[in-house]
């Protein structure tokens, strides 16, 4: 049996975590952070200020000027969505790669994940969440676990759990289902991995409670990731295996002030929004 | 030829050779629609059921809503030659996830706007594959109309 120590060792394959994210991802946990301590904790990484600066100058960004200066970008951008560019630059490449065992054929974890976390950057606009910038990385990062454990699991666990989740109103998802059979879920990998990142437990109880039915203690981060997993899926975006076949806590959309109508808004903003976030990835 | 029809995108044709598919329907809607006389078919799959959620994107892309979208189709298949008359029309997809209200409930909202399009304008569905949980795949054959859905592997048949 797989152990889930097993596959946070295997993160190690995903090269060495960016330590400027880790850094960044605690100012951006501390709600008394300014804008100046984003730009102390990004300007001495040369590589990192030339993709925020040119970051802030795509068309992903709508910037109306010429964004020239760190500080500039710091404030048109947010220390929230500077961290999930860096962290989505670090995952990239593994998420764009097939995962057979999610029948996710090549560039769907990717998409699905960056589809998430524009859903959680577009829903402030439409709803009232009360998380902040970490919840975008926290939507980018929610199926981190799929990533390693789609590789680590053994084949034979893998098709017990996909024979539970097609059981005709079985109403097991499919983290339920690996929670039976590995005694883990991918949600639980992932933030285990979360964790072993030294990245703030905020991301890591959200990624861990993504596919929670009924989330126990509501949780601002927790719920905007579950709405954008939910809305990531609703553009059509990571359906693979399990199709819709995803518990979720309803009061986690009354809780960021959705409505069915918003919701349906908030998809169509999504999907408007995803294919330039995706090309700012490029190059 | 085969086309692939992807999320919020339509295709219709009248060669007898093409084969449409669209992959990736949860809780969007694929509909095919063929005339066997014509031999003229084709696919929509759209993501969302109706266009007042967001008009300025509807006006840019008709094919994500149901209410603009299966209009269209019909449209475009006019216009090689189908006639309403002969036309057998199929739809799949509408998939939910497991919730204990009807927010997220996309899905359920899909089919029912196709419903009350076709059920308004006297047009019968010859065979659909919907709701539950299952992700879906719609297939269509322009030549023969031979249309059926894949999910988990398994092959159902819609013609």
């Amino acid at each position: 049996m797989i152990k889930i120590e097993t596959i946070v060792a295997a993160a190690d394959r995903l090269g060495a975590f960016p330590q400027t994210a880790a850094r960044l991802a605690a100012v951006v946990a501390d709600s008394d952070s300014t804008v100046d301590d984003v730009v102390e904790t990004v300007r001495y990484d040369q590589g990192l200020t030339a993709d925020i600066l040119k970051y802030a100058n795509s068309a992903a960004a709508a910037s109306a000027r010429a964004i020239e200066t760190v500080r500039d970008a710091v404030i048109r951008l947010g220390g929230g969505r500077i961290l999930a560019r860096i962290i989505g630059r670090y995952v990239k490449k593994d998420m764009m790669r097939p995962l057979a065992v999610y029948g996710y054929n090549e560039q769907d974890l990717w998409r699905h994940s960056v589809a998430a976390a524009v859903a959680a950057e577009a829903l402030g606009a439409i709803a009232s969440p009360r998380a902040g910038g970490l919840s975008f990385t926290a939507a980018l990062l929610h199926d981190i676990g799929k990533l390693l454990l789609g590789r680590m699991a053994p084949r034979e666990d893998m098709e017990k759990v996909w024979a539970l989740v097609s059981e005709p109103e079985s109403g097991v998802d499919c983290a339920q289902a690996e929670q039976r059979v590995l005694g883990f879920s991918h949600a639980d990998a992932g933030a285990a991995v979360i964790a072993a990142w030294g990245l703030p437990e905020p991301l890591g109880r959200a990624i861990r409670n993504h596919h929670a039915a009924a989330i126990l203690s509501a949780d601002p981060i927790t719920d905007v990731v579950c709405v954008a997993n939910v809305a990531a899926r609703s553009i059509g975006e990571g359906i693979g295996s399990e199709g819709m076949a995803v518990a979720v806590d309803s009061a986690s959309a009354e809780r960021c002030g959705l409505s069915r109508e918003r919701f349906e808004k908030l998809c169509a903003a999504t999907a408007g929004r995803l294919s330039e976030v995706l090309a700012a990835y490029e190059g | 030829m085969k086309y692939v029809v992807g999320v919020a995108d339509m295709a219709v044709s009248g060669d007898a050779g093409d084969e449409i598919v669209t992959h990736a329907l949860g809780s969007c809607i694929g509909i095919a629609v063929h005339d066997p006389v014509a031999h003229v078919g084709g696919i929509v799959h759209y993501m969302l059921p109706l266009s007042s959620v967001d008009a300025a994107k509807a006006q840019a892309n008709p094919f994500m809503f149901g209410d603009t979208g299966i209009p269209l189709l019909f449209e475009r298949a006019y216009r090689l030659g189908a006639q309403k008359d002969r036309l057998k029309v199929f739809m799949a997809g509408g998939a939910q996830v497991f919730e204990t209200k009807d927010i997220f409930d996309i899905g359920k909202r899909n089919i029912v706007i196709a419903r009350k399009l076709f059920w308004k304008n006297n047009v019968m569905i010859a065979a659909e594959h919907v709701g539950g949980h299952i992700p879906r795949t719609l297939f269509l054959r322009v030549g023969s109309g031979e249309t059926w859905i894949t999910s988990h592997g398994q092959r159902i048949d819609l013609s």
